[in-house]
């Protein structure tokens, strides 16, 4: 089924290290005003090879590819070879071009327009000779180009119709065009940051299908399975030095992680089981809502519960329904035993609401314009004013302990919150929902682009707050989230609960049965 | 493996080295202030003066200069306030001129032709822009119509209503050119008008609710994210009616004041203020609070474009040069202050994840 | 999305920004200097071949006939025939207020001679003027009435007309009689009155000392015969006297008018009148003085007077006005339809003089737009139709 092209290369990776290196990076630094992003870093890709590029969000590994891509000025002293033939990083050449190819994590597709259109976006149309655009010409193109990876796509439908995976596929075959495979890079950029994790695995064996053909790719990652996966070697990056570059067989995901944070980090922490003897905080029986057609459970307080479910299960409508923040219909009851026996309405409009974590919290969980300070009280603004202005001392001091606690690395109260790195703005998110001082909270996705360093830190948090009592649901297409942080998991299967798991059964391997129905 | 879910902006990487490397080294704060990027249009209006005290010294840098620009551009800063509480929320209010140039006839006839008195005329126009400011919060909020739209469509019916009611003729009377009501807009202290006083209190009415209130914040919330805004209790349907509400009664404020100011009511008095207002409201942005609307920084833009007006007026330049002025002063203190008008959400993380 | 110029280091941004005022001032001051039509500061002094003494002997006089209100209709001759009633009238309406007013007295008119009007509205576009036009030829009515159209938009239409043997008359375009169309009322040439009112009483006023400032709203087209048959007056009565000119934008009304008089005033402290070529440009203007200071240095006329200038006059914050009604004028225009209907050829109406008034405080009749300035006109109409 995938084709195979016709070019010398090994497909093993030690091997590939003791020939010419297709790409070669010394002293590659870059300083943005006072900030030192990247300080002497060398890089060097054997030909045919899958070469992985980690560290923590702040590594420096945007920077590095954001430079290679031209997009950014190295520093002067830094020093490149493409095959040996030293090139200029500055200078956006065909012959770069023709040997450095790039799918930015936004893939730089029009979703608006076809596969056969984007592909034609960089490269241009077919012509005929009077000039107006050969679609049957095109069209073949466009077929042959993605053919070659074994998917077929209609190359006329509009790409926001195509499945993310499709969407990737296409990406990575507008960013081959034109090069029949042989020497070169293929730069990655976190490609399966948006795929499902049904759809990860073949976006793997299209990695390695390039790689067969004979170029090297360089994957930048985040997850340890799929370098584990994937990759030849590994080079890691922490706070824009390079840390070193080692075979992947020589490597555990401990040791990795511990490269990549700088000390050791336990990354299989498991939680204590919950004390049952505290009650149950929160019940809810029938809950029908989206997809969700019917679901009843008890959650005690210190009980972290997890929500496992493939996409459309229901799992990532249980916690808006339940926190109150589910936009469309939402019908069932909900109790809260310590507060009182009656059985609230979830319709209803003064259902009890929740604070929440959001899942996207780049569109739903934070406000990209405020600062960390405006994004840390904005639910709590009320309960800050004067008579009729906000306290700024009141609020500096519920802000400034917050940082303190969670460990918030900014560079003030009044820094933009773009400017945290993805797990601190998490953190600030936590912070917000935890300073409500509720009795439940619900997490979506809480580690989705959070750097491993802080995604422990998160763990030990939530299981700090649930020694003191609060009552935790967390929904999560991670099963590291599941294994981390909880003690019982619900899995939801079309709609409903199919199975819960407890204590020692959460496992990878029951999790995934248990959602694909194969238990 | 997370499903569905975007990464965090690429761009944070550089920035949060700095985070990481090293603690927050204490920027001088008055820098930051004094700084290009804060306040460009300051500096390119201190530019104009002093181009204008060269070119013109013995009639630009007067007492006589400073009031007439003060109190010839109030009402076209009243107008430009209206719309920073919308602009705030992302609503766009373009009914202002027509509930302006409503408020000014409403407040006309009852003065001119009736026997309520000036206070009660007042308080019935301004009722008038009250209604207005509901029903445009019934049609972009209740009836879910886009702002932009909405308002253009209520603005329109204004503007029938209007030439209904009047024919299209001015209202005019005795009792509009003499006080009480010509005092509204003609008091004179020290050389300065009312108008120029019911502007600095506005921009500081409104300045404190943006800056140092819940409701404040809450209305940037719904303007910079309404989603996110949701998921926190934030009450974004009522702030949304409320912004369309203020902006219609402080359009009616200019409207009266106006009608004072001209001593009649004219069917077409708010028609030019509208692009001014929004002009204003949007350069305003770019000062003082790096891309949201704001109270003062729209007080200076207004004032930055009326200075050159006059001076330019004051220099005997041809009628048209005050078209190319306010152009290129819009282009340049746009561009210099990088121009960074609280854009759309989804352009800005595009150009930061492909950056 | 920072611009490309804000990475620049801030001594680079200053130097791209002067540069770039800089070079828009010497624009601007080329250009002003240039001395095109329409710039402002351009003056001009009045020949001094005929002695000022007699010219100012000349506009005292002018200005005290023109200061008496007007007691005739312009048209004397009785029509003799019973007018037919039940005729259908067709009026365009050009969009603004004046042709609303217009619509309002012909309806008076035609109603006293058992006429119905009909008013079909344009928004001013050339598209919506050729609509209504067709309209008015579909609707095949007795006649048709419309002000300040160019023949060019409707000529289609009123061949149509013409073939249909409907009468076409009109006001206030620059157009010839014939080929369709029975009577332009207020054509050019007609308008000589209005800049002999306002140069006469400025001469007079001031005493043959005078330095004027012309404020002109040159978008109105029929607004330039009047500034021409001003400058010609001017020119002759008061002989030495200085005038300058400055151009408006329709948008600027109320809003940047007062602004810009006032810095022109300031920027030419020798001004001593203001003259307006249309009522409209002076809403503000006052106020604004006022508060410069400059009240008691500058006399205010303005073309046309209306309700709002009337109320200037009335309480001294305004000086003169040229009044014409348009009642006068609708009122001539049914006169010569009657006399169509009748058979009877229209050159009474043809050459007819409409009234016009120089009023000050002295003889204001009246705060209101819509008054007429011959005060018995139904009466005298009436008799004229028999009625």
């Amino acid at each position: 089924m995938l084709k195979e092209i016709q070019v010398a290369g090994p497909a093993s990776g030690s091997a590939a290290a003791v020939r010419q290196p297709v790409l070669r990076l010394e002293q590659l630094s870059k300083t943005f005003g006072g900030t030192r992003a990247l300080r002497d870093v060398a890089l060097e890709i054997a030909p045919g090879e899958i070469h992985a590029l980690v560290g923590q969000n702040g590594c420096g590994k945007s920077t590095l590819i954001k430079t290679l891509a031209g997009y950014h000025d190295a520093d002067p002293g830094a020093l490149a070879w493409l095959d040996d033939e030293p090139f200029d990083l500055s200078a956006v050449t065909d012959a770069r071009h023709d040997r450095l190819r790039f799918v930015h994590q936004d893939l730089g597709l029009v979703t608006e327009l076809s596969a056969l259109d984007n592909l034609a976006l960089s490269r241009g149309y077919a012509r005929t000779r009077l000039g107006s655009i050969d679609w049957s010409a095109q069209e073949k193109t466009a077929r042959a180009l993605i053919g070659r990876f074994g998917v077929d796509i209609d190359v006329h439908r509009p790409l926001m119709y195509a499945t993310p995976v499709e969407r990737t596929i296409v990406a990575i075959a507008a960013a081959l065009e034109g090069w029949e495979g042989g020497r070169g890079v293929l730069v990655l950029d976190e490609p399966t940051a948006v795929l499902p994790h049904t759809e990860v695995d073949k976006l793997l064996e299209i990695v390695r299908e390039v790689r067969r053909s004979g170029t090297s790719v360089l994957y930048v990652s985040h997850r340890m399975g799929e370098i584990f996966d994937l990759a030849d070697r590994v080079t890691v990056l922490r706070g824009g030095r390079l840390i070193g570059t080692r075979d992947v067989a020589d490597l555990t995901p401990q040791t990795l992680a511990s490269m990549m944070v700088g000390e050791d980090v336990d990354i299989s922490v498991r939680p204590e089981a919950a004390d049952g003897a505290r009650g149950a905080r929160l019940e809810v029986r029938d809950l029908r809502a989206g997809a969700l057609r019917g679901v009843s459970f008890e959650l005690g307080a210190g009980e972290v519960l997890g929500i496992a479910g493939l996409p459309g299960s229901g799992r990532e409508t249980l916690p808006y329904a339940i926190a109150g923040a589910w936009e469309g219909s939402v019908s069932g009851a909900l109790r809260l035993p310590a507060r009182s026996d009656a059985w609230i309405d979830l319709g209803d409009d003064d259902a009890p609401r929740f604070p929440l974590v959001p899942a996207n919290r780049t569109t739903e969980g934070v406000i990209s314009a405020f600062s960390v300070k405006e994004n840390l009280t904005l639910p709590l603004i009320g309960r800050l004013r004067g008579r009729a202005a906000i306290s700024a001392g009141r609020e500096a001091d519920l802000v400034d302990g917050w940082i303190d606690r969670l460990g918030i690395r900014t560079a003030g109260i009044d820094a933009p919150i773009t400017t945290l790195s993805g797990g601190n703005q998490q953190k600030v998110v936590m912070a917000r929902c935890l300073a409500l001082n509720s009795s439940v909270l619900a997490l979506c996705e809480p580690t989705a682009g959070v750097d491993i360093g802080t995604r422990v830190q998160l763990y030990d948090l939530i299981a700090e707050q649930a020694r003191a009592g609060l009552a935790v649901i967390v929904s999560s297409s991670d099963e590291g989230d599941l294994l981390g942080m909880c003690t019982r998991v619900l899995v939801l299967r079309r709609g409903v609960i199919a199975t819960e798991l407890t204590g020692d059964e959460i496992t990878e391997p029951n999790l995934l049965h248990a959602m694909e129905g194969s238990d | 493996m997370s499903t569905g879910t975007t990464a965090a902006p690429a761009a944070v990487s550089e920035r949060h080295v700095l985070a990481e490397a090293r603690p927050a080294r204490p920027t001088s704060q008055w820098r930051r202030a004094l700084s290009f990027s804060n306040i460009g249009a300051v500096y390119v209006w201190l530019l104009i003066i002093l181009v204008f005290a060269i070119w013109v010294p013995n009639t630009f840098l007067t007492q006589t200069t400073f009031n007439q620009i003060l109190n010839n551009n109030a009402v076209t800063g009243l107008m430009a306030l209206c719309v920073v509480i919308p602009l705030a929320a992302r609503v766009f209010d373009l009914s202002i001129a027509f509930t302006m140039t409503l408020s000014g006839v409403t407040v006309a006839h009852f003065v001119a032709h009736t026997a309520v008195g000036v206070v009660p005329a007042v308080l019935i126009a301004l009722g008038a822009a009250l209604a207005i400011g509901l029903i445009n919060g019934f049609v972009v909020v209740g009836l879910g119509v886009d702002s932009f739209i909405g308002t253009l469509a209520t603005g329109s019916l204004i503007k029938a209503f209007i030439t209904m009611v009047t024919n299209d003729q001015s209202i005019t009377g005795v009792k509009l050119l003499q006080t009480p009501f010509s005092s509204i807009a003609q008091t004179d202290i020290g050389g300065l008008t009312l108008p120029v006083l019911y502007l600095l209190v506005i921009a500081g009415a409104i300045w404190f609710v943006l800056e140092h209130t819940a409701t404040g914040r809450r209305l940037y919330a719904t303007g910079f994210n309404p989603d996110a805004a949701r998921l926190q209790n934030v009450t974004t349907d009522r702030l949304r009616v409320f912004s369309l509400v203020t902006s219609s009664l402080l359009a009616g404020v200019a409207g009266i004041v106006f009608t004072s100011a001209i001593g009649s009511g004219s069917p077409t008095a708010g028609d030019p203020y509208l692009l001014a207002a929004y002009a204003a409201a949007f350069l305003g942005a770019t000062q003082l609070r790096g891309g949201r609307f704001n109270a003062w920084g729209t007080v200076i833009a207004v004032l930055l474009l009326g200075t050159g007006t006059t001076g330019l007026a004051l220099a005997s330049t041809p009628q048209w040069s005050t078209s190319v002025f306010t152009g290129l002063v819009l282009i340049v203190a746009l561009a210099v202050t990088s121009g960074r008008v609280g854009m759309p959400k989804r352009l800005r993380r595009r150009a930061a994840v492909a950056a | 999305m920072a611009s490309i110029i804000s990475r620049w280091s801030r001594p680079a941004r200053l130097a791209v920004l002067s540069a770039l005022l800089a070079i828009a001032a010497v624009a601007v001051t080329a250009c002003g200097s240039s001395g095109s039509s329409g710039s402002s500061g351009s003056s001009s002094t009045a020949g001094s071949s005929a002695s000022s003494k007699g010219d100012l002997t000349t506009a005292d006089k002018l200005a005290a006939q023109w200061a008496q209100r007007p007691t005739q209709i312009p048209v004397s001759q009785p029509i003799g025939k019973p007018i037919p009633t039940g005729k259908r009238i067709d009026f365009i309406n050009c969009g603004v207020s004046a042709c609303t007013s217009l619509y309002k007295n012909l309806n008076d008119a035609a109603r006293t001679l058992g006429w119905t009007v009909k008013q079909i509205n344009t928004t001013g576009t050339p598209e919506s003027v050729q609509a209504a036009w067709k309209q008015a030829v579909t609707d095949k009515p007795d006649a048709v009435v419309a002000s300040g159209f160019p023949r060019a938009v409707f000529s289609q239409q009123l061949k149509q007309l013409q073939q249909m043997k409907i009468p076409v008359v009109e006001s206030s375009t620059d157009d010839v009689e014939g080929g369709g169309i029975d009577l332009i009322l207020s054509k050019p040439k007609d308008l000589g009155p209005e800049g002999q009112i306002l140069a006469s009483w400025i001469t007079k006023d001031s005493g043959g000392k005078a330095h004027t400032l012309y404020v002109d709203l040159p978008v109105y087209n029929i607004l330039k015969p009047v500034r021409q048959y001003f400058e010609q007056n001017y020119a002759k009565l008061c002989a030495g006297c200085k005038l300058d000119k400055i151009d408006i934008p329709l948008t600027a009304i109320g809003k940047d008018v007062p602004d810009r008089v006032v810095s022109y005033l300031r920027a030419h402290p020798d001004v001593n009148y203001v003259a307006y070529s249309l009522g409209a440009l002076n809403v503000g203007v006052p106020a604004a003085l006022r508060q410069a200071g400059l009240a008691n240095k500058v006399k205010l006329i303005v073309n046309v007077g209306d309700a709002e200038n009337y109320q200037y006059i009335a309480s001294g914050q305004t000086h003169a006005a040229m009044a014409f009604s348009n009642i006068d004028q609708t009122w001539v225009w049914a006169d010569a339809l009657a006399r169509l209907f009748t058979g009877q050829p229209i050159d009474v109406d043809r050459k007819a003089h409409l009234p016009y008034m120089l009023i000050t405080k002295d003889n204001l009749i009246s705060t209101g737009s819509e008054f007429p300035l011959v005060a018995n006109y139904q009466q005298q109409w009436k008799k004229l139709w028999g009625k």
